[in-house]
């Protein structure tokens, strides 16, 4: 019996098998039984993992009975399945959620099942334990001779409040009135969703793409009638097992394209842990947007390797290339490369990331029109993401260097320009450079050596004479003309 | 003799066989008239090509590839961007593209979409996904050494969806089945300012074409390169030493 000591287990079944108490991988089990409970319903929430009267899964089926035969078909299969998971399992229905936990735990039978609006007949039997009361509330009505539910229906609530607190009245309430209680559930419930289930259980990858690009095209169809898109899809696979596999796609912009969707999922399909089947499969949509219907263009008709220079491509038609790059590659691996309001260099530059809009989301740009760097081609190609140290022979005190040596290999400098002065910025109070303000002052020079080879070199510092502070300027290289 | 004439009707034949038919055209390269090195060839379209450069000098490669991409991006006009994948690893190595410097190439943030992708086969993923898409005007990957069947599978997707595709070598090492292969060093600047930016281009190999050298300089206001006259191989530039002769220098590390 749940709640009994072990002493007194054991004095009833002397080899009995104890282990430790594992709390958290109790709650962690419940947590996946319950997810596993999605097949049937999305609104499931594990309750009572750490209850004295074991715990339990809520199933909110208003809406879904019909889909599995009924209630008593939807129950059977339900405990049948969990039992074969290997639990001890018994489940009910009724209006509210106080009188199906009820109902399943102190009433006879594995199977209960409330019928609508006899909800006060059938708990009035049933202890008031059944009122997910604490047990010293329990042993204060019991010494008061109150043992049964419908002992307490016709108790005045002034005295009833008075003794216990108002949880009584409120639980009983909440039994007996449905809509008063409502169930949160563990998984936020989606906006649309199609389900597939198996009679056999499938394992083969073409299979599960076939199944998944089916559902799709529903899904897509009635989005279409809706007028709206998706920009998250979500594929769960509900495993024999009772393990759940999930994939989650995204675009940039919303989409009802049912082929487009089935691409994207197809790279993570191949990465899912199917274990030994799948019996049910599902495509779920957590949020709409609206989506107004396009016009689609004709059947395509250039032939492969010609293009047709009037057609003028589209922008959203590179929306399909950018989500299949950023589903696999990662969401800030495709980018498009702006230029900023600054003089310093490395922060003159700056990438968006490409499913936005490169106008609109440019959020750097204020009113005023991008600075114009002194005389075109004053700046690299490429820029090393930092400056990396080279050795130089330059006169001083600001002339440009007349050989360096980078990465082991020696330039000789066949001619210069510069010096451009890029000064930190006086308005910040700390530096993002060592202070003080004349060390970390940069003297940058266009140096090209005798093979042609072109680089971006600074000098960090200033030449102080004899009886300056004794910094050193170093000298760096930033980056490399084309 | 009937012997030669055969054989010259036979390399016809071969030549007729190895030149990849002009479905999709071809892009020119240099605007204006030709000097008299010669003119540079037509880029074809809808096919893959090469370009590779010494191992310290890679950005001379990339300039002259952005040079191509951006003939490319002119020609297919309507604004259909180009894609350039290349690893980060390129990029800490050499250095990352760099926005006000892609400037003078005109390729601007509606034009260019950057990949940037951990390893070489996402990188030949992501040129494949790039090429199937028509809305773009060409695709360049920055690679060390993609292998002959990648690269057939780019030629064979290129061709099909009549996108262009470019492959930048970052080390240079076997030829693959390119249509065009060039080969780019960096050659020093001959005008007042060291604005123009200048290579030395070899086309090393070409499809059904002629092969060829030329010193060629990217011209910002026009948009397309300019052939121009050659280097003479002499010693090197004394100006800038013996300017600084006369003044005293000191160490700096």
């Amino acid at each position: 019996m749940l709640g009994m000591a072990l002493a007194d287990a054991r004095a009833l079944v002397p080899d009995i098998d104890a282990t430790a108490a594992d709390p958290a991988g109790d709650a962690k089990t419940l947590a996946g039984l319950a997810a596993w409970c999605g097949q049937y319903t999305p609104w499931t929430s594990p309750e009572g993992a750490d209850g004295p009267v074991g715990a339990g899964v809520w199933l909110d089926v208003t809406g879904c009975a019909h889909l599995f035969g009924g209630e008593q078909g939807l129950l059977e299969d339900l405990v049948g399945r969990v039992e074969s998971l290997g639990f001890d399992a018994r489940a009910g229905i009724a209006d509210t959620p106080g009188a199906a936990w009820g109902i399943t735990r102190f009433g006879k039978g594995r199977i209960q099942i409330i019928a609508p609006r006899s909800t006060r007949d059938a708990l009035g039997d049933l202890p008031v334990a059944a009122l997910r009361l604490p047990t010293m509330i329990t042993d204060g009505l019991d010494g008061l001779g109150l043992r049964r539910v419908g002992d307490l229906y016709d108790l005045p609530r002034g005295p009833l409040a008075a003794r216990f607190g108002t949880r009584v009245a409120d639980r009983l309430d909440a039994a007996l009135n449905p809509g008063s209680e409502p169930v949160s559930p563990l998984v936020p419930v989606p906006e649309r969703r199609e389900q597939m289930a198996f009679a056999e259980p499938i394992g083969l990858l073409e299979d599960i793409e076939r199944g998944l690009e089916a559902l799709l095209v529903d899904l897509c169809m009635r989005m279409d009638r809706e007028s709206v898109g998706a920009r998250r899809v979500d594929f769960t696979l509900y495993r024999v097992d009772g393990g759940i596999a999930r994939a989650r796609i995204g675009t940039s912009r919303p989409t009802r394209d049912a082929h487009h969707l089935a691409r994207l999922f197809a790279e993570q399909i191949t990465d899912l842990d199917l274990g030994l089947g799948i019996e049910v499969m599902a495509v779920s949509v957590p949020s709409l947007e609206p989506l107004v219907p396009e016009q689609m263009a004709l059947a395509d008709r250039t032939q492969p390797g010609q293009r047709n220079n009037q057609s003028s491509p589209d922008p959203a038609s590179v929306a399909p290339l950018v989500d299949r790059l950023i589903n696999r590659l990662g969401s800030h691996s495709v980018v498009r490369l702006t230029q900023r309001q600054s003089h310093i260099p490395e922060h003159a530059a700056a990438e968006i990331p490409a499913a936005d809009d490169p106008v609109k989301s440019d959020t750097s740009t204020t009113t005023l029109p991008i600075a114009r760097v002194p005389g075109r081609g004053s700046r690299p190609l490429r820029l090393f993401p930092r400056p990396q140290s080279i050795q130089a022979v330059a006169p001083v005190p600001d002339g440009p260097p007349a050989l360096f040596r980078w990465r082991r290999v020696l330039h000789r400098i066949a001619r210069a320009e510069g010096p451009e002065r890029i000064a930190p910025e006086w308005w910040r109070t700390s530096l993002p450079w060592d202070a003080p303000w004349e060390a970390a002052t940069r003297d940058y020079y266009r140096v090209e050596d005798e093979e042609g080879r072109r680089f971006w070199v600074y000098r960090k510092g200033l030449y102080s004479g004899p009886d300056g502070d004794g910094h050193e300027p170093t000298w760096f290289i930033h980056g490399q003309f084309a | 003799m009937a012997l030669s004439s055969t054989v010259q009707e036979l390399r016809a034949q071969v030549r007729a066989i190895e030149a990849p038919e002009p479905r999709a055209g071809a892009v020119t390269l240099a605007g204006g008239q030709g000097t008299s090195e010669g003119e540079m060839p037509d880029l074809a379209l809808g096919c893959l090509h090469e370009v590779t450069g010494d191992p310290g000098d890679l950005c001379a490669a990339t300039g002259f590839t952005a040079g191509l991409v951006a003939r490319l991006f002119q020609h297919t006009g309507a604004g259909a961007p180009v894609l350039w994948c290349g690893r980060t690893l390129t990029s800490h190595e050499h250095g990352g593209l760099y926005a006000p410097g892609l400037d003078e190439f005109g390729l601007g943030p509606e034009r260019l979409l950057v990949v940037r992708a951990r390893t070489d086969t996402q990188v030949l993923w992501a040129m494949e996904e790039g090429l199937r898409c028509r809305a773009l005007s060409a695709v360049v990957g920055e690679l060390d050494d993609p292998g002959f069947t990648p690269s057939r599978r780019l030629q064979l997707a290129a061709e099909a969806n009549g996108v262009t595709a470019v492959l930048l070598r970052t080390r240079s090492a076997a030829a693959i089945g390119a249509v065009t292969r060039w080969h780019v060093t960096s050659a020093p600047t001959k005008r007042d300012s060291m604005n123009i930016p200048r290579w030395q281009v070899q086309l090393e190999r070409h499809r059904g074409g002629d092969l060829g050298r030329w010193n060629v300089e990217w011209r910002d206001e026009t948009g397309d390169f300019s052939v121009a006259a050659s280097v003479r191989d002499g010693p090197a530039d004394k100006r800038v030493a013996q300017r600084h002769q006369s003044q005293p220098k000191q160490m700096a590390s």
